[in-house]
């Protein structure tokens, strides 16, 4: 339902995200070489790593590096700071061309976190939009790291696109049951394989084999998407009140929501990062997609859904 | 920042997005408060949005008053003040 090509007079910004080691740096310089992102403004935020490459100097158009501390937490006034000083420079320059934005967060951001932190912020609220949060696995550690990590998992849930990473030192066992794992947690994210940044056809044998994952660390209900048709005269004001009520009382079983929805300045599309709407785009008014809701989450029931929002409503 | 009640000016909430003219706005804040009130209900509360303020005052049945920013911030309070989350999945019975 969502047409990425719409935007806002918003700065697009995309976050790249990835345990410590996934191969996050090295599809990043793949992408920056082949021209991916053009020109692109790259922030970096290693925790602890040496962060200068000189390739990514080379390729992105400009690169700044985030010392202080992971973004998502201790380094998150860091990274405010430096959004604004971009949104500032821009304003006081001649471009007509918004900047785009990249970050590379440290290993152990919480994409969600950033997006919630940007969303917050009065000023970048406004003039910032996380496009895509880009999350790379590394296959062959994926299982290890969901047994030893609960923030693995909010990081593979808080992606919309989810890269395996080093598909060429494992098998295609392996790399199915990677794939097959992260549907798994997240079925609402597009799957990419990866070597070394070069993009492998998806072709993953869709059975039931996944990593065996201690039953306790699996979602109880497994996620899945219920689409809801909504009526264009459906108001803006009511539905906004059931969709805000209704993620806040299962704010801890909601993945992901899309939609757009029909209101006085036109339709409008949402999308979340978990359970968090960021702030919606207008589309333009003659835009033709129908209203629609799609809630991807853990234990919904269509009729249920279905049912609680024709009574409130009416 | 709103004098009468400190909130200093933000974006604005997501549910606030959507409106353009001052009726479209008002419009939708006479709209939200009469659902607000029926899922409030039953767990005997009451909002009020009487444009003194931007935001919510949210009344539980011991008198309980909060002042809200947004709809985020109401049904946290509202899951405090009612001792459980309002869930717009939970119907009132008949």
């Amino acid at each position: 339902v969502v047409n990425d090509e719409e935007h806002d007079g918003r700065i697009e910004m995309t976050i790249v995200g990835g345990f410590l080691g996934a191969g996050k740096s090295t599809w990043l310089q793949h992408q920056l070489h082949v021209g991916h992102f053009g020109k692109v403004h790259v922030l970096v935020n290693e925790a602890a790593e040496v962060p200068v490459d000189h390739l990514f100097l080379e390729k992105a158009e400009t690169l700044t590096i985030l010392p202080d501390g992971c973004c998502c937490c201790e380094g998150a006034p860091q990274l405010i700071r430096s959004l604004r000083n971009i949104c500032e420079s821009h304003d006081n320059s001649t471009a007509l061309e918004l900047p785009r934005l990249l970050l590379e967060t440290s290993g152990l951001a919480d994409p969600a976190k950033i997006v919630e932190n940007i969303q917050n912020d009065p000023l970048l609220g406004r003039r910032v939009r996380v496009k895509d949060t880009i999350l790379i696995v590394d296959a062959g550690n994926l299982k290890h790291q969901l047994l030893s990590m609960d923030l693995v998992v909010r990081q593979i849930q808080s992606a919309t696109i989810l890269v395996i990473s080093k598909v060429d030192t494992e098998s295609a066992d392996v790399v199915d049951r990677a794939a097959n794992t992260l549907r798994l947690f997240n079925p609402s994210a597009t799957l990419v394989l990866s070597d070394h940044g070069t993009e492998r056809p998806a072709d993953i044998a869709v059975d039931s084999s996944v990593f065996e994952v201690p039953s306790n660390l699996l979602p109880s209900d497994l996620p899945r998407a219920v689409s809801i048709e909504l009526n264009e005269s459906i108001s803006w004001g009511a539905l906004s009140v059931w969709l805000s009520a209704f993620l806040f009382a299962h704010r801890d079983k909601i993945l992901r929501v899309k939609g757009v929805v029909s209101s006085p300045a036109g339709k409008l599309v949402i999308q979340s990062v978990r359970h968090k709407i960021n702030a919606p785009q207008i589309l333009p008014y003659n835009h033709s997609s129908g209203c629609a809701l799609v809630i991807i989450g853990q234990d919904l029931d269509d009729a249920k859904l279905q049912e609680s929002l024709r009574y409130w409503l009416n | 920042m709103c004098s009468a009640c400190g909130f200093p000016e933000t974006v604005g909430h997501w549910t606030d997005a959507g409106a353009v003219s001052a009726a479209d706005k008002l419009r939708n804040r006479f709209v939200r408060l009469d659902v607000i009130n029926r899922m409030l209900a039953p767990y005997k509360m009451v909002a009020y949005d009487d444009g003194s303020m931007p935001g919510f005052q949210l009344r539980n049945a011991s008198g309980e008053v909060a002042i809200l920013k947004d709809l985020e911030a109401l049904w946290q309070e509202a899951e405090r003040l009612g001792g459980g989350a309002v869930d717009p999945l939970k119907l009132p019975l008949g």
